[in-house]
């Protein structure tokens, strides 16, 4: 019985050997594969919206386009989901307002920062710009800072180019519900 | 062989402890956060006619070396290219340096990359047609998003073509005449 058992024992012991042995080149391959891979994390939150709202304020500057800025603010915000609010002591900003001067073919930019994100007029084109053409790119970035994307729709915000226009029509309206409504 | 199976399981703990070691220290340095710039453009660049008209060069050129890249939170990366054929402007020299939006910064100790309408940087010893606005100290700045099309083996010919043709039909969008304008 003795006998049999350590011989149960031995032939127990060598299994477990092997599967150390094997488990263990496995989860080195496995550790030394993962080094190799440096992986590109996107950030999913392609927006300036924090915990509802978008807290504005003059982190990264001021802009001196402050008509088309606040257009655009009071446009999007009296579509109510979103609250756009100035920030306060009591708040975090979310979005400053600024401008660039830079001929590279764009009337201004959204950018997605680590801290606060910013929206920038280009002085190149906004100084030759009427304020309907400055709204519209205004209202545009914005739109951006909301997550919403390129469009081709003749009646959107979001499509490109030189365009005078003040207010949002139902394309955008259903485009931001669609992505902030309830 | 009790010695050559207890030498390879020793072996393979050590891998296992060397690997766990760089997977936990390494792995966080080579997590990039990728931050997104989205702008309006002056025209619809989808149609080259408006891009084509917009850039002050366009050129069909091979990227040679990464130069360098600007300081401050918006990085322009610049380039050497070698220019192999011209389609709109004059080059004075064979080797060019291009400038784009976009690049890395260190925020807060994490690795950040900037891309502007999702244009990755260019790769090197690519080909690609370039549509650039040249700035006022001469730099030449790639219209982003659309200032550098990927050419593949063989497609060059298709591709000045398309371009060439572009600029006989070519769209001066009127913010790039009125900007234009106020400078003279």
């Amino acid at each position: 019985m003795l006998i049999l058992n350590g011989r149960k024992i031995q032939k127990c012991w060598l299994i477990m050997r092997k599967s150390v042995l094997a488990l263990s080149v496995t989860l080195a391959l496995i550790a030394n594969t993962s080094i190799a891979y440096a992986t590109l994390k996107s950030d999913s939150s392609s927006h300036s919206v924090d915990s509802g709202e978008i807290r504005w304020g003059t982190y990264h500057g001021s802009t001196q386009y402050t008509s088309a800025r606040d257009n655009a603010i009071s446009e999007w915000d009296a579509l109510g989901h979103i609250n756009i609010a100035g920030d306060t002591v009591f708040t975090i900003e979310d979005l400053s307002f600024d401008d660039y001067n830079m001929a590279d073919g764009y009337l201004g930019w959204w950018h997605k920062n680590t801290g606060a994100d910013e929206i920038e007029f280009n002085e190149v084109y906004f100084n030759v710009m009427s304020d309907g053409e400055r709204n519209k790119t205004a209202l545009h970035e914005m739109g951006h800072a909301l997550n919403l994307a390129h469009t081709t729709n003749q009646f959107s915000v979001m499509r490109e180019g030189q365009i005078s226009q003040s207010v949002l029509y139902q394309y955008d309206i259903n485009d931001y519900n669609a992505r902030w409504g309830d | 062989m009790f010695i050559i199976r207890r030498s390879l399981v020793s072996i393979a703990i050590m891998i296992l402890i060397v690997g766990c070691y760089y997977y936990f220290t390494r792995n966080e340095e080579q997590t990039v956060q990728v931050m997104e710039s989205h702008g309006d453009p002056i025209a619809d660049f989808s149609d080259k006619r408006n891009l084509v008209g917009t850039a002050d060069l366009v050129f069909l050129g091979k990227v040679n070396a990464f130069v360098g890249q600007s300081n401050g939170s918006k990085p322009i990366s610049t380039f050497y290219v070698e220019v192999v054929s011209s389609i709109k402007g004059t080059l004075a020299d064979k080797i060019v340096q291009v400038q784009q939006y976009g690049g890395y910064t260190n925020e807060s100790g994490k690795k950040v990359f900037h891309i502007y309408e999702d244009d990755p940087l260019l790769q090197i010893q690519q080909m690609y047609v370039f549509s650039a606005i040249q700035q006022k100290d001469g730099s030449l700045l790639l219209i982003p998003g659309y200032g550098s099309e990927l050419v593949t083996d063989g497609k060059e010919n298709g591709k000045l073509t398309e371009y060439r043709n572009a600029f006989n039909a070519q769209i001066i969008p009127e913010l790039k005449r009125r900007s234009h304008a106020r400078i003279e």
